[in-house]
Parts: C-alpha cells; sequence; structure tokens
C-alpha cells in the first residue's frame, strides 16, 4: 500500500475487515504441596483468554497489539494480543475478576506415623523422620458473578507430596498427573468440586542417639 | 554532486526503524563521477548502506561501475553541542516573540517546536558514493539502508464487534504507522515488518542516550518492575442497557 508518512505525525490505516468465531477460554490450575495442601483457604485465579479464528487469509498481528472488545457498539473490554497462529488471533491471558474460586479445607484424618532414621552430621544424633499418609477433603467453590453462562476448565495437578484419591463429580477427563473437570456455570450460581486428597507428610528432627542420653546425665552428676 | 533520491519503499519494523529503498535516474561523465545522497538521517546503519546500479543500456555493464560507498555519521558530541545551542536560540525566540504578530508568532512556534524536539538521529549523515564510467551515459541508482530509530514504528488496532450471541465477531484491524522523527516520506510503498533491530535503542548505543537520558531509563526500568506480573480484567460496565 501507498501512503504519505509525514514527519511528527501519526497516520492510521485499514488494514483488514473480516468475520470470526469468537470462544472465550477459561481456565483454573490447582496444585497442592505438603504445606498448601493443609491450609485453611486458598484462593485461586480464573485465567481466561479470547480465541478468534478468522475467516481469510492469516494475518500476523505483533504480540501486545492494542484490542478492544465492543459489544452492542460499545468498549468493554481493553487487553492485547500474545499472538497469532495461522488463522487464529490468541489475546493474553488475564485474571477473571468475575469468578471467584475459593478452595477450603473440609477434613484431615492424620495417618499413623511410620517412623525412620537417617544418619546425622555429628555421630552421637541421628535424624528422626516420621512420614504419615494423611486423608485431606478439600471444597472448591466457584462463583459465576456475570450475567452469562460460562465454560471453566477446572485442572487438578498431582505433585509428589499430594495425590488424587476421588472427587465428587468425577472428573471429565484424566491424563495422569491431571485430572480435568469441564463445568458449565450458570449466571450467578455456584459449583462445587470435593477433592479427597492423600498427602505425603514429613517431618524430620534431630535428636541425640538414646545411648548417648543417660551417659551424659551420669557424667553431670 | 548533490542528488535526493525518491524514497520508494519504507519497511518500519514494529520494534522501531526500518529499510528505506530510494532511487533515482543519475546522469554520468567519463570519469569518476562521486554524489552525495541528501536527506539521509543520523540513525542510518552505515554498514548496512547498499547500491545496486540498474542499467538502462544491458552494454553499459562493464563501462559505468560503482567504485566505492562512503558512510559516515556526525559526531554525537559536536551535534549535541549544536542542538543545545538551537534549543537555547529557539527558548529567547519564544520569550520574545510576543512582539511579534499572530502569523509571525505562529511560524516561529512551529519552528522552534521543531527544534525543541531534535535529536541526534534528526541529524544529517553522510552518504556518498563514487561511479567511474567510461562514457556518457545513464544509471538507475538504488539504495538501501536500514535506520535504527524508535521513533518510526508501527502498530495495530485491533477492534473486535461481537455478536449478540457472543460467537461471532467482526474484525476490524488498523495499522498506525507513528513518525516523530524530523523526516517525512511523501507516496511510499508501505511495508510491515514484526522485527526489532538487534541492539536497537533504547537498550544500547550512545543514541538510545539523546533520546532516553539515563534517570528516564532508570524510572522506566523501576516503573516496569512495579508492575503486576498479570493483568486483571476490567470490564466497562454499559451503563446506557
Amino acid at each position: 500500500m501507498r501512503a504519505n508518512v509525514p514527519s511528527r505525525k501519526k497516520i492510521k490505516i485499514e488494514w483488514f475487515k473480516s468475520k470470526a468465531q469468537f470462544t472465550i477460554e477459561r481456565k483454573v490450575s490447582i496444585e497442592y504441596n505438603a504445606s498448601s495442601v493443609n491450609s485453611n483457604k486458598i484462593n485461586h485465579d480464573v485465567i481466561i483468554k479470547y480465541v478468534m479464528v478468522k475467516e481469510g487469509e492469516p494475518k500476523a498481528l505483533p504480540s501486545n497489539s492494542p484490542m478492544t472488545l465492543y459489544k452492542r457498539g460499545l468498549p468493554f473490554l481493553f487487553l492485547s494480543t500474545s499472538g497469532t497462529i495461522g488463522n487464529k488471533i490468541i489475546s493474553e491471558e488475564l485474571i477473571d475478576d468475575d469468578i471467584k474460586v475459593d478452595d477450603d479445607i473440609v477434613q484431615v484424618i492424620e495417618g499413623k506415623p511410620e517412623i525412620t532414621f537417617e544418619d546425622a552430621i555429628k555421630p552421637k544424633e541421628h535424624i528422626e523422620v516420621r512420614t504419615r499418609f494423611d486423608k485431606i477433603t478439600r471444597k472448591i467453590t466457584i462463583e459465576n458473578k456475570l450475567d452469562n453462562e460460562i465454560e471453566l476448565d477446572v485442572n487438578f495437578k498431582q505433585t509428589k507430596d499430594v495425590t488424587f484419591k476421588s472427587s465428587d463429580p468425577e472428573p471429565t477427563n484424566i491424563e495422569e498427573p491431571t485430572y480435568t473437570y469441564n463445568l458449565t456455570i450458570p449466571s450467578e450460581q455456584t459449583k462445587r468440586i470435593s477433592l479427597e486428597l492423600q498427602a505425603k507428610i514429613v517431618t524430620r528432627v534431630t535428636k541425640i542417639k538414646p545411648e548417648f542420653i543417660p551417659k551424659l546425665n551420669q557424667e553431670d552428676k | 554532486m548533490l542528488i535526493d533520491p525518491k524514497v520508494n519503499k519504507l519497511v518500519i519494523f514494529n520494534g522501531g526503524g526500518g529499510i528505506v529503498e530510494r532511487e533515482i535516474k543519475l546522469s554520468v561523465s567519463p570519469g569518476s563521477n562521486e554524489f552525495e545522497i541528501q536527506n539521509v538521517p543520523a540513525s542510518f546503519d552505515p554498514n548496512s548502506a547498499n547500491i545496486d546500479l540498474e542499467y538502462i543500456n544491458p552494454t553499459d555493464r562493464d563501462v559505468i561501475t560503482l567504485q566505492q560507498t562512503i558512510v559516515s555519521l556526525p559526531d554525537p558530541k559536536n551535534v549535541q553541542q549544536l542542538i543545545d545551542r538551537e534549543k537555547g536560540a529557539a527558548t529567547n525566540i519564544i520569550s520574545y516573540s510576543i512582539d511579534f504578530t499572530r502569523e509571525l508568532r505562529e511560524q516561529v512556534s512551529n519552528i522552534c517546536e521543531a527544534s525543541s524536539y531534535r535529536t541526534y538521529s534528526d541529524m544529517k549523515g553522510i552518504f556518498n558514493f563514487i561511479i567511474n564510467s567510461k562514457k556518457e551515459g545513464e544509471v538507475i541508482i538504488k539504495t538501501t539502508y536500514f535506520i535504527s530509530d524508535i521513533r518510526l514504528k508501527w502498530e495495530t488496532n485491533l477492534q473486535v464487534n461481537l455478536s449478540d450471541d457472543g460467537k461471532i465477531a467482526e474484525l476490524e484491524a488498523y495499522l498506525i504507522v507513528d513518525n516523530q522523527t524530523g523526516f517525512h516520506y511523501d507516496n511510499v510503498e508501505l511495508g510491515f515488518a514484526i522485527f526489532e533491530l538487534p541492539g536497537a535503542p533504547p537498550v544500547t548505543g550512545t543514541k538510545a542516550e539523546d533520546y532516553y537520558p539515563a534517570e528516564e531509563a532508570e524510572m522506566q526500568q523501576a516503573a516496569w518492575k512495579a508492575l503486576p506480573k498479570q493483568k486483571r480484567t476490567q470490564r466497562m460496565k454499559n451503563l446506557m442497557l
């Protein structure tokens, strides 16, 4: 295209106009470690991104290009692009403040600790390792504050310390170590997921070996 | 001889800068012909400066040849002194401009404004070349060079008009060319590239200091660090409906 580019000015040129299929992808990722699984309350962020599949030939947009979403002729969201893949224009990922995800602890059943010992640096000491497997129940409450129905993917990912036992409802898709729940939440409604987890809790305490304790007492006397 | 080849094509990078293609038909006389290209910004990359000869008469290929190009950039220290003097003079003129008539005052303020924006990159670089010819003739000269100036860049603006069901969208995309340099390009073929020149300002280089003083760069970095890692949605509520 030909144009005049004057000094110290901005020019605006029409590039393309086309129709596109518009989809919204929302997801929340949940993952615990041995410490966080025992937290009373955790708030998770819902990540939202917009995907547009454009008709016609692909156009590459630079990442971080501004884009504005309009509904009924009025702008309602200002964001930027994260990139383009062929005909797909993908927005940046944002935290959706209109979807609240509260994660509360419901029950903890402590397992019987198994005690083992490890060598310490000092010869008179050893490390007492207490390993127990706790059964933990957590309830995830998702609230849709928007005035329209939403679809949300909740991804629970197992870690080396916290493993999945069961859930209500059952996961929609299991691809170890990720358990996915595809939820549809109507406007101003909540949905709950109850997770039964097994957490490996390990505590390590350095102690003086028992055979050295009486000897020390006698020497003191 | 001073020449001013027309800018035919300008490929602009979104990260700032671009490639300039210029063309001119020249008459050469027997012997050595030295030409000096006008209006080459000091932001041009001397290593990227290139000249191609396009022969009007194919038999001229052996008789008209490019001997060499000569490129250089002005000395940053001297240029800065000159810019500072100009700015000082402009400030003085503005303070006495109350004595001017309205029309004159507008003209003067336009000149002074241009002077206040001037940086090293708005000064002129040297791009000369020598053509050896065994006869009188004509040749078309095509020159290309990179310009490394973040004040010349492009960005896009995407408007997404959603349908009522929210499943179909009409996309309207615009290209916005921002030319805050002192150079203008009239009726040029525009090209756009997603590209950042390696080592281009404001990252490194003495020229970067001209538009981004050290303190400002530090402030920008601090501000960048202070930014939240991820943005949050701020939906504009439509109160009219």
